[in-house]
């Protein structure tokens, strides 16, 4: 019976690796060293405090673990012929990609996007100095480093846009794309398109 | 719904042209005193010609001062 006693043990005790102590392995903190430093301080007496087998170890690279957010974004706008923001630091930026629509804030995880004719919007303070602008088309890059890079082919104020010339120009594009739909001209088509496309987006850009 | 492609694509529409259409269009949209300024970037001039022999045989003219307006192709 003790016998049988002594086997049960020792099997529980191979199966789960028991050392003779009961004390979980835990880490080493800077926290739990304290705590014990405080425990042995009132029974150290002429003692040293114990060294600690962690304060061997080499030290772990624990300054790249917290890399903080900035602030700001750095926001670079440009468009061939005129750098519209350069290392410009501001809140938020939103921008519409062929995907949907997004905002970028400090922090974002870097993106390539394609950018559909729209307006990007930029708050400088976020929802107090805003600027918006209407981009044909273009690229937008986001960096690890919370940059961020928009190259568009055409950027123009929306106060810039001719509400009369979008309106007028939409009209002529929808009325061509009925007229040469499934005519067989893709071409023709595509760029019909293209036009109903570009002046929807301007003309929702402009508002009602 | 991504994975087909844009409808300029099928019809044999390069990116380039596609991208360049666009931007004629919003060019073509603007008020006044920046759409002169506008058109003036949409200009393209210039001239090729084949040679043989050491002499220019044909002279191209490639001339879009008059503007293409946003219009096709």
């Amino acid at each position: 019976m003790l016998r049988q006693a002594a086997r049960s043990l020792w099997r529980t005790g191979a199966s789960r690796s028991i050392c003779s102590s009961s004390a979980v392995m835990q880490e080493t903190s800077e926290q739990s060293k304290e705590d014990f430093l405080k425990l042995f301080a009132p029974h150290a007496g002429m003692l040293s405090p114990p060294e600690f087998s962690s304060n061997f170890l080499p030290k772990k690279a624990a300054a790249e673990a917290t890399t903080a957010i900035p602030d700001k974004l750095q926001f670079n706008f440009f468009v061939p012929h005129e750098t519209v923001c350069k290392s410009e630091k501001v809140d938020l930026v939103l921008m519409p990609a062929t995907t949907g629509d997004f905002g970028v804030m400090p922090g974002h995880v870097p993106t390539v996007a394609q950018l559909r004719p729209g307006v990007v919007t930029i708050h400088k303070e976020l929802d107090k100095v805003v600027e918006k602008y209407f981009v044909s088309g273009g690229f937008a890059f986001i960096h690890p480093d919370s940059s961020a890079d928009i190259c568009a082919v055409e950027a123009v104020k929306v106060a810039d846009l001719d509400a009369d010339a979008v309106r007028a120009g939409l009209q002529e594009y929808t009325s061509k794309l009925a007229s040469v739909q499934g005519k067989g001209d893709e071409y023709e088509a595509a760029a019909a398109q293209v036009g109903v496309e570009v002046y929807s987006a301007m003309n929702a850009a402009l508002g009602p | 719904m991504l994975l087909v492609p844009a409808d300029w694509r099928v019809a044999g529409m390069t990116y380039l042209k596609y991208s360049n259409l666009c931007a004629d269009m919003v060019r073509a949209a603007l008020k006044e005193p920046a759409k002169a300024k506008a058109k003036a970037r949409e200009i393209i001039y210039f001239r090729q010609a084949l040679w043989k022999d050491g002499q220019p045989q044909k002279q191209v003219i490639t001339d879009t001062t008059g503007g293409s307006g946003g219009k096709l192709s």
